[in-house]
């Protein structure tokens, strides 16, 4: 009678044992899945690019914060920078070495712009150029106030300005804006920025 | 299994998820730059300006580094007093800015924002009153980095910044 009653106190603690366990996964695992939806959504949407003006404020909700501290730890705060992250291109197809893109668009009026490729896991991909960012020098300017400028897909032909990937890999872009007007900083939603187009896939 | 107890099991379930993901949301950014702080200043020190290679896929010590920038850091501690801050203007975008331990951007200032030749700050605690003639930006924790980031989009504007950069400095306060 008392080895029964012993054993089922250990089933007892066994089973809230488990349980406490099964809820510490369950707790990780939805911030995990609630963090990366922050960075994937963001609260400002501009074509393909994602961003949230409250990025490395002290302003910045718990979420954006823990979530900022994992995809891009160590930001700037709007009055300095403007992040946009992009996962897909301007038709919504992931971003994928296995093709190439043109990104073309106004020439961003700030005192300094760049878009950078990662990888999936948020850092830089091998290039057969070295080169993983694009900028305001590197691009092609046209007279209409406009740029263009290539990330070029694993193996395909590639200029001296443009990425040009090394390794077959899922990859991201974040452009960063450098000292734009306080009348862009306050608008974001109207920012004119620019498209992501795929060329060709192999 | 009775319905009391399935119930218990259920609530067990939902109460450590919910303690879990609230103290690991707030955890988390200080986690981070907790880690940072400690890898640079057993790097490099602590309050010590460095200068460390500039980002690439070989050498990317935090997440989505710009390849574009050569950067300066320092862990500031002013457990032990204020903190002096310098940063030399170099013809190019360059800025300071200071992170609290939970991340945050707490202050940021880049070469245009004044005439003077480089940028000077003294870190320092809520209360401290230190004797500088340079603006004086209050951090939030006692500890936290100081970040510059110096526009050096090719070799040669990245071989000079550098050796420019190091002459800045990021020590206690005497």
């Amino acid at each position: 009678m008392a080895d029964r009653g012993r054993r089922k106190v250990r089933t007892t603690v066994a089973a809230y044992a488990a349980a406490a366990v099964l809820g510490v996964l369950a707790g990780l695992v939805s911030l995990y899945l609630a963090l990366g939806q922050i960075i994937a959504t963001g609260t400002v949407q501009v074509g393909p690019w994602r961003t949230n003006p409250a990025i490395g404020s002290p302003s910045a909700s718990p979420y954006l914060r823990a979530a900022i501290s994992l995809a891009a730890v160590l930001a700037l705060a709007s009055k300095e920078a403007l992040y946009f992250f992009a996962f897909t291109d301007s038709d919504g197809a992931p971003l994928t070495a296995r093709c190439s893109y043109t990104i073309e668009g106004p020439e961003p009026q700030v005192r300094w712009w760049s878009i950078t490729a990662y990888r999936r896991n948020g850092y830089l991909p091998e290039t057969t150029s070295g080169r993983a960012s694009l900028n305001a020098r590197s691009v092609s300017h046209r007279p209409d106030a406009t740029f263009t400028a290539a990330i070029a897909g694993v193996g395909s032909p590639a200029g001296p300005g443009d990425i040009a990937f090394a390794e077959d890999t899922g990859f991201n872009l974040l452009l960063r804006l450098y000292g734009a007007r306080p009348d862009v900083a306050g608008d974001l939603p109207r920012a004119m920025l620019p498209a992501i187009r795929r060329t060709v896939c192999r | 299994m009775t319905v009391r107890r399935s119930a218990g099991l259920l609530a067990t379930v939902v109460l450590a998820a919910i303690a879990t993901h609230a103290a690991a949301l707030a955890l988390l950014p200080t986690l981070i730059v907790g880690e940072i702080i400690r890898r640079t200043s057993a790097d490099y020190g602590i309050n010590a300006l460095a200068v460390p290679p500039q980002p690439s896929a070989e050498w990317q010590p935090i997440v989505r580094p710009s390849p574009d920038f050569l950067y300066g850091i320092c862990a500031y501690d002013l457990t032990d007093g204020p903190v002096l801050l310098s940063a030399p203007k170099l013809g190019t975008y360059t800025s300071v800015a200071l992170y609290a331990s939970n991340s945050d951007n707490f202050y940021v200032e880049n070469d245009r924002r004044s005439a003077a030749p480089a940028i000077g700050l003294v870190i320092a605690r809520a209360g401290d009153r230190p004797a500088t003639d340079v603006p004086v930006v209050v951090s939030p924790s006692p500890r936290g980095l100081v970040l510059v980031r110096v526009l050096a989009d090719d070799d040669s504007s990245a071989a000079r910044a550098a050796d420019l950069l190091r002459e800045g400095r990021c020590q206690r306060l005497r």
